[in-house]
C-alpha cells in the first residue's frame, strides 16, 4: 500500500539576469492512497509535478513537509527497506551499453539482495515474457529504445517488488509491445501489486486504472476512478477533462 | 559494506568491457615505455659515440706552422680546413669547420723566449660538434703544453713536482647507485601523483557525471543499494583504478628503465673495462639496481599511495557527482592537475627536503619522503607523520564527500 499524505516539495531557481533566487513549488499539499491491486494512474502535463511525486515516493528525494508510506514504511525514515520492496521505471533511465541484459539482470539481482543464478533465472523468464530473450547475450549498445525499455521493465520487476512505479512505460515502444505492456500491467494488477501508473496515454488509464489522480501546477486537482472523474466533469473521457482543467488554470510554471 | 564492495565489483567489470581504454591503460604503457626508452638510449648512446669518435675540421691561420705541424698528426682527432674562409661564423654555424684557430705571426720567438702564445679560438658553443672541439683543442694544447713545462724542468734540472704543492686524493662516500637513487627519487614523487591523478580523472568522471548523463545511475539509486554503500563503492573503484594505473606505469617505467639500463650499462661497461684495464684497476664499477628500488622503498612508497589515492578518489567523485555531464566534470577536475602539478614542480626544488616544517604540508610531505626513501636518506619520523598528515586529510576529504554526495541535489542536478 502507498500512503501519500500533504506533502510539499519545492525548488530554487537563480534568475542568470537578476541573479535573484525563485522558490518554486513543484508539489503542494498532495495526498492520495493506493491499495495493493489497483493501479494508479497519476496524469498531468509536462511540468505538472509528477515526477517529483513519484521520485519522492521512490525516495530519490525527500518531501519538505508530509509524509510518504511504503507498505507501512516511512520513506524518510527506511529509504534502504521501502527501495527493496519498490519497482521504479522512469523515462530518463537508460541501460549500461557494455553489458549484456543477461549480465545487467544478475548485477541488479545482487543489488536487491538475490543469489545471482536466481536473479538471471528471474530476468530470462522477463525477458522472454517481453520478447527480447533472444537477445539476453547480446551487448545492449546497438538496442533500439524500445528494446532498451523493455529491459528497463524487466531490470524493475527482476526482485518481484510489491509496490511498481512505472513512470512513462511505454515510451519508444510500438503499439504491439504497448500492448504486451499493458497485458503484463493488468497481470501484476491481479497478482495484487501496488501500482502507480503515470502516462500521457488516456485511453490505457481508462482502461486499466483503480483510480486517477490529475495534478496541475503541482497540486493534485481531481481524484477518483476515472469514471468518477468523468461525471465530475461532465465529459466524455479523460481527455476532455484535462483540457477542461488546462483552461480553467492560469499556467504558472510547476515541475 | 557489501553494496559497497557489489558496486565495485561492477564498475570493475564494466570498466575491463572497454577494451580500449583497458588496452591504453593497462598495455600500453608496457610498450610505450620500454620503446621510448629504448630509442631514446640508443639514439643518445650513438650521438655519443659519433661525437666521441669524429674528428674536429679546424680552421687555422698559423703562418709559421707552429701549431700545424703537431695539431694535424694522423690520430690526433684534428682535421685541417683547406679552403679559404670569409665569414667564420657563419661556417660554424653551417658546421662546415668546427673551430677556428689564430697563431700569432711571431709565435716562435715566444717558444724560444719562454713567454706564453696567445691562442685565438673561436668556436660556436650551440653545436655539438664544434663544443666538443673546443673541449678537445683544450685538452690537447694542455698536454702539449705540459710536455713543453717538463722539457723546461728538465732544463733546470728539476721534476714537475715543483708545480704540484699538493696531491688530493678524492674517495666518493657515495656511488653511481646513490645518483641514480637521488634521480629515481626527484622524479617519482613527481610522476606518482601526476599520474595517479590523471589516470583516475576520466573514469571518475565517467562512473559519476557519466552515468548521471546516461541515466543509468538513476538505476542504481532505485536499488536497495544505500546512497552511501553506491558512492563508497565507486570510490574504491576509482581508487582501483588509479592504483593499477599507476602500478602498470610503474612496471613499464621499470622495464623501460631496464632496457635503457641494458644499453647503458653495455656500452659503459665496455668503456669502463677498458678503462680499467688501462688504469690497472681490477673491477670496474657497477650500477645495482636492486639495492636502489629495495623491497621495503617499495613497500614504504605503496603504504603512501594507498591514502594519497583515496584522497584523490574523494576528490575527483565529489567534483564528478556534483557535475551534470562528463564534459563539465572534466572541466572541473582540469584544475586539480595543474595543482598537483604545481606541487611536482616544486618538489622539483633544490634543498626543498632541508625545510623542517615540510612533513607537516600535506602532498608536498609525500614527495620529499618518497625523494629520500630512494636516496637512503629515510627517517622513520618524517614518514610517520606524512602519512599519518595524509591520513587525516584523505579522511576528512572522504567524509566532506560523503556529506556533499547526500545531498539531493548533488544527484539530482539537471
Amino acid at each position: 500500500m502507498i500512503e501519500v499524505s500533504n506533502i510539499y516539495k519545492s525548488f530554487t531557481l537563480k534568475d542568470k539576469r537578476t541573479l535573484k533566487i525563485k522558490t518554486i513549488a513543484a508539489v503542494q499539499d498532495i495526498s492520495f492512497s493506493v491499495l495493493p491491486g489497483e493501479i494508479y494512474g497519476l496524469l498531468g502535463p509536462n511540468g505538472a509535478g509528477k515526477s517529483t511525486t513519484l521520485r519522492m515516493i521512490a525516495t530519490l528525494m525527500s518531501p519538505e513537509k508530509g509524509s510518504i508510506k511504503v507498505s507501512g514504511l516511512s520513506t524518510t525514515q527506511h529509504p534502504n527497506e521501502v527501495r527493496a520492496k519498490l519497482g521504479f521505471l522512469a523515462t530518463d533511465m537508460d541501460v549500461y551499453e557494455r553489458f549484456t541484459p543477461r549480465e545487467q539482470l544478475k548485477i541488479f539481482g545482487e543489488f536487491q539482495g538475490m543469489d545471482p543464478e536466481s536473479a538471471e533465472k528471474r530476468g530470462l523468464q522477463l525477458l522472454d515474457n517481453l520478447g527480447i530473450l533472444d537477445f539476453a547475450n547480446v551487448k545492449m549498445d546497438g538496442f533500439s529504445s524500445g528494446q532498451r525499455q523493455k529491459f528497463n521493465i524487466a531490470r524493475a520487476l527482476l526482485h518481484d517488488p510489491q509496490v511498481i512505479i512505472f513512470d512513462e512505460p511505454t515510451t519508444g515502444l510500438d503499439v504491439l509491445t504497448a500492448k504486451t505492456v499493458l497485458d503484463l500491467l493488468i497481470n501484476l494488477k491481479t497478482q495484487g501489486k501496488t501500482i502507480i501508473l503515470s502516462t500521457h496515454i488516456l485511453p490505457m488509464v481508462e482502461k486499466i486504472c483503480s483510480k486517477v489522480g490529475i495534478i496541475y501546477q503541482g497540486k493534485l486537482q481531481t481524484e477518483g476512478s476515472p469514471k468518477q472523474v468523468m461525471e465530475r466533469f461532465n465529459s466524455n473521457s479523460l481527455d476532455e477533462v484535462f483540457f477542461t482543467l488546462a483552461d480553467s488554470k492560469e499556467p504558472k510554471g510547476g515541475q | 559494506m557489501k553494496g559497497a564492495w557489489l558496486v565495485l565489483k561492477k564498475e570493475m567489470l564494466y570498466w575491463t568491457k572497454d577494451r580500449r581504454t583497458l588496452f591504453l591503460t593497462l598495455f600500453f604503457p608496457l610498450i610505450l615505455y620500454p620503446l621510448l626508452f629504448g630509442i631514446m638510449t640508443k639514439m643518445s648512446l650513438n650521438d655519443s659515440r659519433r661525437l666521441s669518435t669524429s674528428v674536429t675540421r679546424v680552421a687555422i691561420d698559423d703562418p709559421r706552422n707552429i701549431l700545424s705541424s703537431i695539431l694535424f698528426r694522423e690520430g690526433s682527432g684534428f682535421e685541417k680546413f683547406t679552403e679559404s674562409l670569409e665569414n667564420i661564423p657563419l661556417a660554424l654555424s653551417q658546421e662546415k669547420i668546427h673551430l677556428s684557430i689564430k697563431v700569432p705571426q711571431d709565435a716562435k720567438d715566444y717558444v724560444a723566449s719562454q713567454k706564453p702564445i696567445d691562442l685565438q679560438i673561436t668556436y660556436d658553443p650551440s653545436r655539438d660538434m664544434s663544443e666538443k672541439g673546443f673541449f678537445k683543442i683544450q685538452k690537447f694544447i694542455k698536454d702539449n703544453d705540459a710536455m713543453i713545462v717538463v722539457g723546461r724542468l728538465n732544463e733546470l734540472r728539476l721534476t714537475s713536482d715543483i708545480l704540484e704543492p699538493t696531491r688530493i686524493s678524492i674517495i666518493k662516500t657515495t656511488g653511481a647507485n646513490e645518483e641514480i637513487g637521488k634521480l629515481i627519487g626527484l622524479f617519482l614523487p613527481y610522476f606518482l601523483l601526476i599520474s595517479m591523478y590523471a589516470g583516475a580523472m576520466q573514469f571518475g568522471a565517467d562512473i559519476t557525471a557519466g552515468e548521471k548523463e546516461r541515466g543509468t545511475l538513476l538505476s542504481l539509486l532505485t536499488t536497495r543499494l544505500s546512497r552511501l554503500q553506491i558512492m563508497q563503492g565507486k570510490m574504491l573503484a576509482i581508487f582501483c583504478v588509479s592504483i593499477l594505473g599507476i602500478a602498470m606505469n610503474l612496471i613499464a617505467i621499470g622495464l623501460g628503465g631496464f632496457t635503457a639500463g641494458n644499453l647503458a650499462l653495455y656500452d659503459r661497461v665496455e668503456k669502463t673495462k677498458a678503462m680499467a684495464i688501462s688504469m690497472g684497476s681490477p673491477t670496474p664499477p657497477t650500477i645495482d639496481l636492486q639495492s636502489i628500488l629495495t623491497p621495503q622503498a617499495i613497500l614504504l612508497t605503496l603504504g603512501l599511495l594507498i591514502p594519497l589515492g583515496l584522497l584523490f578518489s574523494a576528490i575527483i567523485l565529489t567534483i564528478g557527482a556534483q557535475s551534470k555531464s562528463v564534459r563539465e566534470a572534466n572541466v572541473a577536475m582540469v584544475p586539480g592537475i595543474f595543482i598537483v602539478l604545481a606541487i611536482g614542480v616544486f618538489s622539483l626544488s633544490p634543498g626543498i627536503e632541508k625545510l623542517t616544517y615540510l612533513p607537516f604540508v600535506p602532498l608536498m610531505n609525500i614527495t620529499v619522503v618518497i625523494r629520500k626513501l630512494f636516496t637512503g636518506q629515510f627517517v622513520a619520523w618524517e614518514y610517520l607523520i606524512t602519512l599519518l598528515m595524509t591520513l587525516l586529510l584523505s579522511w576528512f576529504t572522504v567524509a566532506l564527500s560523503g556529506r556533499l554526495l547526500s545531498r539531493e541535489n548533488a544527484l539530482f542536478k539537471s
